[in-house]
């Protein structure tokens, strides 16, 4: 009989595991609870609805220290994620480039390619960040002698670009998308991001500069290099991974280099690659959290840094951080994976 | 007996990579206190003879000699972290090494519990565990220890820090090296149960005389990339106020004299993480090869 | 003669499909047991319901006069071998561990005891060159031969033989047939479930047709094989000589 069709329950070994399972927690639960009682504030929900009183550097969406916490974690949100898919996009850019290039050696630039692959790899994040923060964009031209041409504004605080009136050409552009989405069915959720986008967009459009501040550039540069290394090989192995077979079936077909990579290879690449690069997408949204590291004003910067210095609910905060990310991951697998899919 | 060649590239990379080193650190005092830190050389060096003796137990294998050695590495650690050791990169590869074991040990728990286990209340357990530590990104998992897990245990154990370290990342990579075991353990044949059974033994003994060492071998290489990703977060025991080596090069760099000198820096600090990464990684490389030689030739 | 294995009225159903309805036969001490019958028609579940691989729903099956669901799986499998079709070999063990492994951790003995004992049944199906190797390295008449040992090191009362030849082809086959009659000559029990009709004329104390989970005929080889008066059987027959034979 074959362990995984065992159907019978053991009563007994269900009930002492739970036990000891109980007995566990019970134990750190008490443990806590006298240990916590020295400096206990009372743990109350208020706190989210009164004005947050601390100033949020980088924010896409209007925000003033009289507003709600809640917005203010709102705010903080919509930093993470709009740093998560702009990494996203430039890194499956960058990825797909590199993977393709170090994937075959009748490239002249694989070893270019497989080499910038094994140093991002095998180098952490952290020192990458502080590398790029700290090292390159610290040669950024200091306040006194200040960039600027009338189209580009560089500082060591902030890269200002002109845009003019573009924001709002886009923003009225996306409006009309996002509501022609609306009518159309089961577009519910296109329609919404394009809503929200023109929203932001719209934002951007009452100043004719659109601002990039340094610790944004650090972290879209340090993860969009880190993850396309990833990507990368993820990229290479599934390419390398179709069998030989294939390539000379496609060839016998007679199709060129470029369909056969096209029409043949990419499309079987793709589906043994999806799942992974997936994960990689959701490992981006967790890396962010490393702008804590240098002030970003992202999610888990305000929630667990912020707010809890300013309001010592330390319990509520942290708890809350960990269902935000859990919640997004676990969503994210549902939304991408389909279990059993054939490759 | 092994089929494992030392690779060129491998050897030139590193070459080179330590000739880089070299030549961009301001000078010899900084780079050994990137590596050993405040301590002294003899410490590391006898840590680094421990692992060669454990190696070889490894080879030769001797599992009670090397559980020995492993306990006598523990024992050495533990008197050891009231000297202010380790620092620098020392806590990095250290805290990799110490985690291993432990991490092995969670791994393969999990991955039996959650995916072979019957008993479902130990499964729905193992569920919650793997999913709320991967769905949770390594800072944040840090900073739910150090502001509610720190008081989730009696106050009189005074646990030293970096026993603390060592139970979050055992838990954090074991989750991740669980979920390389599962692989492991889907894509083994019925047909290694019914040998096994056949031949009289019990699911206890052939999960661990048949399968334990089936899996662990085929994973080998997937398990060195948790491992390799694993050296690399412990970058993140700044957090912790350990001095590491980013930590160090952080306070090397607060001294307004050493302020242009801030890109060689870390650049030195990138070179030394990749070098023990590479090294991590060919290590797998030799470790795969060694032990895999049924893989060898397919009839 | 006191039966060694009976089988009475036993029926088995798997995930809900019946596979076995009303199978009674018996085996004796030191005979050879040939199981034929169509693919699909329950030959092997019957062979694996003997070792408890399979858990039957109805029915007795006595194993030395005792009801085998009241000895204990491991007593019960360290005294009944099985030899699959697709040899079940440990593949990251080398030839002499996985003879050795059940040795060691299922019978407690010293590791050198160990490998001496496996040492001498490999070298009794002529594997004592290959001690060292590992199964992918070898073919697959070899590894069936090392299958066969390791089912024999435990010294068992009872050996089953899932189909041993049919993932082979007739050169590989022929060497496992080798090591099959001289187990056979030295008086080993054995239940072996097979298409070759030539080896069944040969070796066969008893021969047993099955067919839909059914004990069509049973006796001995003149009985079933030759005289028989059941057209399926006949049919059967002549398309497996006409299959190994051609169209001469």
């Amino acid at each position: 009989m074959h362990i995984y069709q065992r159907q019978k329950i053991h009563w007994f070994y269900e009930l002492l595991s739970l036990a000891f399972i109980v007995l566990i927690i019970s134990w750190l639960y008490f443990n806590w609870k006298i240990n916590a009682l020295g400096y206990q504030v009372s743990n109350t929900w208020t706190f989210l609805s009164s004005s947050a009183n601390f100033f949020i550097s980088d924010h896409w969406l209007p925000f003033s220290p009289k507003d709600p916490t809640w917005y203010a974690i709102l705010i903080a949100s919509v930093n993470t994620f709009i740093l998560g898919m702009s990494v996203m996009m430039s890194a499956t850019v960058f990825g797909f480039l590199f993977g393709i290039l170090s994937a075959y050696p009748k490239y002249k630039l694989q070893w270019f390619a497989s080499s910038y692959v094994d140093v991002f790899r095998n180098t952490p994040l952290v020192g990458q960040l502080f590398f790029w923060y700290f090292g390159v964009f610290y040669l950024m031209p200091q306040t006194e002698h200040i960039y600027y041409d009338g189209f580009v504004k560089v500082s060591i605080q902030s890269l200002s670009i002109y845009t003019g009136n573009l924001f709002f050409i886009l923003s009225f552009f996306y409006l009309i998308v996002g509501i022609y989405f609306l009518f159309l069915k089961r577009a519910f959720g296109m329609s919404l991001s394009f809503l929200l986008m023109s929203f932001i967009y719209f934002n951007f459009s009452h100043s004719h500069y659109f601002t990039m501040s340094v610790e944004w550039l650090a972290l879209y540069t340090t993860l969009t290099f880190y993850t396309a290394s990833y990507i990368a090989e993820i990229v290479k192995a599934s390419l390398l991974s179709v069998p030989n077979a294939i390539d000379d079936a496609a060839i016998a077909l007679g199709l060129n280099d470029k369909d056969k990579f096209k029409l043949v290879i990419y499309p079987i690449a793709l589906k043994s690659m999806r799942p992974m690069l997936i994960n990689q997408y959701i490992t981006i949204m967790k890396n962010t959290s490393i702008g804590m590291l240098i002030g970003y004003p992202e999610l888990m910067n305000v929630l667990t840094g912020t707010i809890i210095n300013s309001t010592g609910q330390t319990l509520i905060c942290v708890s809350l951080m960990m269902c935000i990310y859990l919640s997004v991951c676990l969503f994210c697998q549902f939304l991408f994976m389909r279990k059993h899919e054939p490759i | 007996m092994s089929q494992y060649k030392l690779n060129s590239t491998f050897i030139i990379k590193v070459v080179v990579a330590v000739t880089v080193l070299f030549i961009i650190a301001p000078d010899f005092e900084v780079l050994r206190r990137f590596v050993f830190g405040f301590g002294q050389f003899i410490t590391p060096s006898i840590f680094v003879l421990f692992f060669a003796i454990l190696q070889y137990t490894l080879l030769k294998n001797n599992k009670f000699m090397a559980l020995l050695v492993w306990v006598l590495i523990f024992a050495f650690i533990l008197l050891n972290i009231k000297d202010g050791w380790p620092t620098g990169l020392m806590v990095n590869v250290v805290l990799t090494l110490m985690c291993l074991p432990m991490t092995f040990i969670l791994a393969l728990l999990f991955a039996v519990l959650r995916f072979q286990s019957t008993l479902l209340v130990l499964k729905i357990f193992a569920t919650v565990i793997i999913e709320s530590v991967r769905g949770v990104p390594l800072i944040g998992l840090m900073i739910f220890i150090l502001s509610v897990g720190a008081d989730m245990v009696p106050a009189y154990w005074m646990m030293p820090k970096i026993i603390t370290l060592w139970m979050i990342y055992s838990l954090f990579a074991g989750v991740y090296l669980a979920e390389v075991f599962r692989g492991g353990f889907q894509s083994i044949p019925k047909a290694y149960f019914d040998g096994a059974y056949a031949l009289g033994m019990s699911p206890l003994k052939t999960y661990v005389y048949v399968l334990v060492p089936k899996v662990v071998i085929d994973t080998i290489p997937a398990a060195f990339n948790v491992y390799i990703g694993l050296f690399k977060e412990t970058s993140l025991v700044l957090l912790f106020g350990y001095f590491d080596l980013m930590n160090i090069a952080l306070n090397y760099l607060d001294f307004p004299e050493h302020y242009d000198e801030s890109i060689k820096i870390y650049m030195m600090v990138l070179i030394l993480f990749w070098i023990v990464a590479t090294i991590m990684h060919e290590y797998g490389h030799y470790l795969f090869k060694t032990f895999s030689k049924y893989e060898a030739k397919k009839t | 003669m006191k039966p060694l294995l009976t089988i009475d009225q036993l029926s088995l159903s798997l995930s809900g499909k019946e596979i076995l309805k009303d199978v009674s036969c018996q085996f004796q001490t030191g005979s050879c047991s040939v199981l034929i019958g169509p693919s699909g028609s329950g030959k092997s579940s019957l062979l694996k319901t003997l070792n408890l691989l399979n858990e039957y729903d109805a029915g007795l099956v006595c194993f030395n006069g005792k009801d085998i669901k009241k000895i204990s799986k491991i007593e019960l499998r360290k005294k009944i071998g099985m030899v699959f079709q697709q040899y079940n070999l440990f593949d990251h063990l080398s030839v002499l561990d996985n003879c050795a492994l059940a040795l060691k951790r299922v019978l407690n003995l010293k590791k050198r005891d160990a490998y001496e004992i496996a040492q001498a049944y490999l070298t009794k199906v002529k594997m004592n060159d290959f001690v060292n190797a590992f199964p992918r390295q070898l073919s697959g008449g070899q590894q069936q031969r090392v299958a066969i040992a390791r089912a024999m090191c435990l010294q068992p009362e009872v050996l089953l033989l899932d189909e041993p030849t049919a993932a082979l082809d007739p050169e590989m086959s022929f060497e496992v047939l080798e090591t099959i009659k001289s187990l056979a000559e030295e008086g080993v029990t054995m239940i072996y479930v097979t298409h070759e009709i030539n080896l069944a004329r040969h070796l066969a104390d008893q021969v047993i047709f099955i067919e839909e989970g059914r004990v069509v005929a049973q006796g001995d080889v003149k009985e079933v094989l030759d005289t028989t008066k059941n057209n399926r059987i006949k049919k059967f027959i002549e398309q497996i000589e006409h299959r190994l034979y051609g169209s001469e």
